[in-house]
C-alpha cells in the first residue's frame, strides 16, 4: 500500500510552522536599525519570492515529465505549482510596494529587478489562462511547457540581475551572494529560514490540495461518461 | 507604535492564503458531492 503523509497532519504542521514563523518574525528577529519595524515585511516578501521562483521550476519539471511520460499526475502537479506560485507571486507584488513606499518614498519603479518580477506574474497569469482556454489536453500541456520554459528563463534573470556588479537599480542588494554590503544579523537569518520552511510547507499543502481537486475532477468526468454511455445504450 | 504598512502587508498575505485555501476546499466539496451523486445514479458495479 502506498503510504502518504496524512493531509490533516500536513495541515496541522503547516499551521504550526506559520505561527512559529510569526514568532520569529515579530518577536525573535531584531529591529533593523535604519528602516525600523517596516523591514519585517522582508521575511514574507523574500520567502514568497522564493516560492514563486520554485513554483516555476516545478511547473517546468511537471510539464516536461507529463510530455515525456504522459503521466496525468505530473500535469496536475505542474498546474497546481503554477496556481500556487501565482498566489505567492501576487504576495511578492503586494508586499514589495508596501515595503517600498515608507523606505523609498515610491510604491513602484520599473527597474531591472522589479520589472522581471512583474513579468513573471504576467507569465503565471498567461499560463493559467492558457490552461483554461485550450481544451485539447495534449496541446494545452505542450503550450504550458513552452510558457514554463519562458518562466524559468525569467526566474534565472530575476535571480542574477541584482547580483550583477553593473546593477544600479532601486531594489536592495541580495542578502545571499550580494557583495560586500549584503548580509544579515544571525537572528534575522534564523527568521528567514523558519519563514522559508513555513512557506514551503504551505506551498506543498496547497499543491497537494489542488492535486486532489484534479483527481476528483477526472473521476467525475469518467463517471459522467459512464452514465452518459449507459443511458444512451 | 505599530507600523501600518507592516500590518497591511501581513494581513493581506494571510487573507489571500485563507481565501485561496477556502476556494480549493469548496472545489473539493463540490466535486465530492457530485461524485457521490454519480455513484448513486450508476448503482453498485
Amino acid at each position: 500500500m502506498k503510504k502518504t503523509f496524512p493531509q490533516t497532519v500536513h495541515l496541522a504542521v503547516t499551521l504550526a510552522a506559520l505561527l512559529v514563523s510569526l514568532y520569529f518574525i515579530f518577536l525573535y528577529a531584531p529591529q533593523e536599525s535604519t528602516m525600523g519595524e517596516v523591514q519585517r515585511i522582508f521575511y514574507i516578501h523574500v520567502s514568497s519570492g522564493n516560492m514563486a521562483f520554485l513554483a516555476y521550476f516545478l511547473t517546468f519539471f511537471g510539464s516536461f515529465v507529463y510530455l515525456w511520460k504522459r503521466n496525468e499526475s505530473a500535469d496536475d502537479f505542474a498546474y497546481g505549482s503554477a496556481e500556487v506560485g501565482f498566489i505567492f507571486c501576487t504576495c511578492v507584488l503586494i508586499t514589495g510596494p508596501l515595503w517600498a513606499k515608507p523606505v523609498w518614498g515610491i510604491w513602484w519603479t520599473w527597474d531591472e529587478r522589479l520589472t522581471p518580477t512583474f513579468f513573471l506574474w504576467l507569465l503565471f497569469v498567461g499560463y493559467l489562462m492558457l490552461r483554461s482556454y485550450v481544451i485539447a489536453p495534449g496541446r494545452a500541456a505542450l503550450l504550458a511547457a513552452v510558457v514554463s520554459t519562458l518562466g524559468v528563463v525569467d526566474v534565472v534573470f530575476d535571480f542574477w540581475v541584482i547580483r550583477m556588479k553593473s546593477y544600479r537599480g532601486q531594489h536592495p542588494a541580495a542578502v545571499m551572494g550580494g557583495g560586500e554590503n549584503s548580509g544579515l544579523d544571525p537572528r534575522m537569518w534564523v527568521a528567514v529560514f523558519v519563514t522559508f520552511v513555513a512557506c514551503l510547507l504551505l506551498f506543498s499543502y496547497l499543491v497537494r490540495q489542488y492535486m486532489r481537486v484534479a483527481a476528483l475532477r477526472r473521476q467525475v468526468a469518467r463517471l459522467r461518461q459512464l452514465r452518459d454511455s449507459s443511458s444512451g445504450a | 507604535m505599530v507600523n501600518l504598512y507592516l500590518v497591511v502587508a501581513y494581513g493581506l498575505v494571510w487573507a489571500i492564503f485563507t481565501g485561496y485555501a477556502w476556494t480549493i476546499q469548496r472545489r473539493q466539496d463540490r466535486l465530492e458531492k457530485e461524485l457521490q451523486e454519480l455513484r448513486k445514479a450508476l448503482g453498485p458495479k
